[in-house]
């Protein structure tokens, strides 16, 4: 990256699309699903500040450290928030289609928004809590699960064939400016059944990377009493707290942007993105309202056995140009 | 005398000093090593980015005649710098390591310098037969630094010898076929390696793709890649720590992919079977590898697999056959060196201190051997592939390449082989180094001089340095492996004239799509600062004031010993699944173990050859008088 370009991208990292903008969506989603949730179960639901003030609240709350733990201990949650909001950051860049070039691809997204869930491993890990340690082990476990098909469900619109100018032609590229670019030509990825395929596949996994029921296992409140936060207080909480609502307005802004198309540069681009958008986190919302908590050993299998022979189909329809 | 000469020269006569000095003290044997190793390093870095050959002629046998010759060139030259570095890490380990313990030093260092000398000697050797010698002294110092090991080293040494030998006859044969097969065809002269250089050869007729086979056998034998590897695992067990970093760590692997670079590269033009060949090698070596690891109970055992998975991305990104792939792959095997050595330094530490290797039987060890721990984090994340670790880089290399090549398949295999190594050693720093300290270890702590941190943290400080500069190490050494003198660096920009093919023109990309790119530093850079902000405003609310409590479960302060979540636990769960347990239960009784079905098949024979072994002087007189008569008809007859 030249010098030049710095200003810009600390302006995309700190204020649009990145931190400032990001948390403020992130909370609000959280809201979001909050109050449908309240609405699932006939409850009234918290008033939209809610989980602002929550963080806030957490931040000046006393930090408990467990004896055993590590200085990484503390400063895990903060990387990982700082991961997050870059990932956040360089999905929304290509959606939008800002100037300024990129400074990462797809892997590079995914290996940030991996970040998150491998600091929760390793906080919990380090903590020298048992419970948190067989939370940690759960998280990482289902990390190993999700990956795979999620992953395979991401490189479809890679390795799609799509008719352009007359010609049966891949984007072939990792570069997320060339996936929104290809769409351009080509039509969205997801209005075929290779596409749809992956992006159903892709929202059961995002399910699982942001912690949601039936995939909560991690945390399991009833079984293991927070899981790998457990050990966790005050700012570092906060800081995963303010992780999850990044990822929650990250993972479907991705999913959309390689699967649904970028954002086009008119007032209604912008509405039909936030409606596809808006209708992603909804489908979270209700699968988590509507599912019980599922057992390690039936996740990874799901997530290695079914989610991955249709993964795999959709590749493989994908590469056929269906 | 020749530059050349002195890489191979210096280490060698070093070696020898302190293989016969009779002072047989630690200190000086430790000093020779470390002089030997700076010797080769320093004699490195004199030929760095020259490019002159020497000659001598050497034996003639019938229609082969042997020249002694060596050439340095942009490849050979930064290879020679890195094994130099190697062994100055693998020097002043040992140093450490040795101090108050007894055993034999001077041996220990006497074979570390003649493997940096082989080592230096087929990097710079410009002839085939050169190439094999100096490839072989390198497996010789394996097996008799293995087997120095412990009482019990003599069947893992074996092992590695046995395999390690297939893979040497595979070369010799190779190189035979491939040097006759050119005389044959009128080349001047057909055992020069530049010569060879200078007009690859198709694969295409039977006796090419014949030596290719047999070259990349033996390339897979010693960078140990699947089904040649399991000497790696097997040896791990019983063998110093150091030179299971130095040898099938990172020398090993370093000549293993420099054959197969300058294969793919230089010497022949792979067809697309061949090519295939290499990558399905290249893919399953990653998954099966890997999948072994994470079941693995004991930390030298794990980290071999690991070393074996690793690989993998070496042969898949060379296999692919574009720029790009085939400059990941290199990359690679750079990183890979740096930081597989830190983690089997890193376990040899543990070692050294706690007597165990089990992960049961270690824990909480990370405040007690912070620097240990701190630089086997760094090599850790750097081998999962975590950004902006070296170990990402060259992997991303490696993915853009797959899709270059359009190989959806081999992209998969290859993303989630890291995710799994991720999981892996999620598992190996929680069993270590995090979790419940055993009573039995809390007298742990960092022993032996500053040769064993000193050599860990310029290990793990690389691994971070090459990581963030990455587009200068492109630049620097990787692009002239693959014949860029200029712009290598760019790959990471996305530009397209890195990403065509290695052999032949490239064809015009369908559309015109914006590329991808990775920008290790701006990501770095961002990363870091938005870390510090974070904190910042952790500082703002309550992050000043803390209180240290110990933990407690069920509201009881529980009881270290008993209380436990051993990393072993980890990944039960996977090892219980339907196929895939049964699978990874087949793999660790060694019954698909090469050595172990050869090993089966050729029983029968050895039983046979076995019986011909009475003891009896006569018996023997007998064998020999016999061998006499069949040569001497044999003379006759011709």
């Amino acid at each position: 990256m030249e010098i030049e370009r710095l200003g810009e991208w600390l302006f995309f990292y700190l204020v649009f699309p990145g931190a400032a903008f990001t948390l403020a969506l992130g909370l609000a989603l959280s809201w979001v699903d909050r109050k449908v949730g309240a609405l699932v179960q006939w409850r009234q639901g918290p008033p939209p500040g809610q989980p602002f003030w929550d963080v806030v609240k957490l931040l000046g709350k006393e930090v408990i450290v467990p004896q055993p733990a590590w200085t990484g201990f503390l400063v895990l949650p903060f990387v990982a928030c700082a991961a997050a909001l870059l990932a956040a950051t360089l999905v929304w860049h290509a959606a939008l289609g800002l100037p300024g070039g990129a400074l990462g691809d797809l892997v590079v997204v995914f290996y940030l928004l991996a970040i998150p869930g491998l600091a929760v491993v390793l906080g919990g890990a380090a903590s020298g809590n048992p419970l948190a340690a067989a939370g940690a082990s759960r998280e990482m476990k289902l990390i190993l699960g999700y990956e795979l098909p999620l992953l395979m469900a991401l490189l479809v619109p890679v390795f799609q064939q799509r008719l352009v100018e007359g010609r049966q032609v891949a984007a072939a590229t990792l570069s997320l400016e060339g996936l929104v670019r290809f769409q351009e030509l080509a039509g969205e990825a997801v209005y075929r059944p290779s596409g749809l395929l992956a992006l159903l596949v892709a929202l059961i996994c995002c399910q699982a990377k942001l912690g949601l029921v039936p995939f909560d296992l991690a945390e399991a409140d009833t079984e293991l009493a927070e899981g790998a936060l457990l050990e966790y207080s005050g700012p570092p909480l906060a800081m995963f707290k303010l992780t999850q609502a990044v990822q929650l307005a990250t993972l479907p802004v991705l999913l959309v942007t390689v699967l649904w198309g970028g954002v086009e540069r008119s007032p209604g681009g912008v509405a039909t993105f936030g409606a596809k958008v808006l209708a992603l986190v909804t489908l979270f919302v209700l699968i988590r309202n509507t599912n019980p908590r599922v057992r390690i050993d039936q996740a990874l299998r799901f997530f290695w056995g079914p989610a991955t022979a249709v993964a795999i189909l959709a590749l493989a329809l994908a590469r056929l140009g269906w | 005398m020749s530059p050349l000469l002195l890489p191979i020269l210096l280490p060698a006569a070093l070696g020898l000093a302190a293989l016969l000095l009779p002072g047989r003290r630690h200190g000086t044997s430790s000093t020779l090593a470390v002089l030997g190793a700076l010797g080769l390093l320093g004699s490195g870095l004199a030929i760095l980015d020259r490019r002159e050959g020497f000659s001598r002629p050497w034996l003639e046998l019938g229609p082969i005649e042997v020249e002694f010759a060596l050439r340095v060139d942009g490849f050979s030259s930064w290879a020679v710098v890195f094994v130099g570095l190697l062994t100055v890490v693998a020097a002043l380990y040992s140093a450490g390591w040795w101090r108050g313990r007894g055993g034999a030093p001077g041996r220990h260092a006497a074979l570390v310098l003649l493997a940096g000398a082989g080592g230096a000697a087929a990097l710079l050797a410009d002839d085939l037969l050169t190439f094999v010698l100096g490839w072989e002294m390198v497996t010789l110092a394996l097996f008799l630094l293995a087997i120095a090991g412990r009482d019990d080293a003599g069947a893992g040494a074996a092992k590695a010898y046995t395999l390690l030998g297939v893979g040497d006859l595979a070369l010799l044969l190779g190189a035979v076929v491939l040097g006759l097969e050119r005389a044959g065809a009128g080349v001047a002269q057909p055992w020069s390696l530049s010569g060879l250089a200078a007009a690859p050869l198709a694969t295409a007729s039977a006796p090419t793709v014949a030596a290719y086979l047999l070259l990349l056998l033996a390339a897979m034998a010693k960078a140990g890649a699947m089904p040649m590897h399991s000497w790696i695992p097997t040896m791990s067990t019983t063998t110093h720590a150091a030179v299971m970093a130095y040898l099938p760590g990172s020398l090993d692997k370093v000549l293993g992919i420099y054959l197969v670079a300058r294969m793919s590269v230089d010497w022949f033009v792979p067809s697309t079977p061949l090519r295939y060949t290499v990558m399905t090698i290249g893919a399953l070596t990653i998954l099966c590898g890997v999948m072994m690891a994470l079941v693995q109970h004991d930390l030298r055992r794990l980290l071999s697999f690991h070393a074996v998975s690793q690989v993998g991305y070496m042969l898949l990104g060379l296999g692919t056959g574009t720029l790009v792939g085939a400059m990941g792959g290199i990359f690679h095997m750079v990183n890979h060196a740096l930081y597989k050595s830190c983690l089997f330094l890193g376990a040899g530490t543990v070692e050294r201190e706690t007597g165990t290797m089990e992960l049961d039987r270690l824990g909480g060890l990370g405040r007690t051997m912070p620097v240990t721990f701190g630089c086997m984090f760094v090599a850790a994340l750097s081998i999962s592939g975590v950004p902006p670790l070296n170990g990402f880089a060259s992997k991303w290399l490696v993915y853009q390449g797959c899709v270059a090549a359009d190989e959806p398949a081999m992209l998969v295999a290859a993303l989630l082989g890291s995710v799994l190594t991720l999981a892996s050693f999620v598992k190996v720093l929680h069993s270590v180094f995090w979790g419940a300290r055993p009573a039995r270890l809390d007298g742990a702590r960092e022993r032996g001089g500053v040769g064993m941190p000193v050599s860990m943290l310029t290990l793990a400080g690389l691994c971070l340095a090459l990581g963030v500069f990455a587009a200068w190490s492109l630049e620097r050494f990787v692009g002239p492996a693959v014949g860029l003198e200029r712009g290598a660096g760019a790959a990471l920009a996305g530009e397209r004239s890195t990403w065509g093919p290695l052999h032949g023109p490239a064809p015009a990309p369908a559309l015109e799509l914006p590329n991808a790119l990775f920008s290790p530093v701006a990501v770095t850079g961002l990363l870091v600062l938005g870390t510090l902000l974070a904190l910042g405003v952790g500082y703002l609310g309550a992050l000043r004031s803390r209180r240290v409590r110990p933990a407690f479960v069920g509201g009881e302060l529980f009881d270290r010993e008993r209380h436990r979540f051993p990393g072993t636990e980890f990944y039960r769960t996977v090892g219980e699944l339907p196929w895939l347990g049964r699978a990874l239960a087949l793999g660790e009784s060694g019954r698909l173990d090469v050595h172990e079905i050869f090993r089966r098949a050729g029983a029968p024979v050895v039983e046979l050859l076995r019986r011909g072994h009475s003891g009896l002087l006569q018996d023997y007189v007998a064998w020999c008088l016999l061998g006499t008569v069949v040569l001497l008809a044999l003379l006759f007859w011709s």
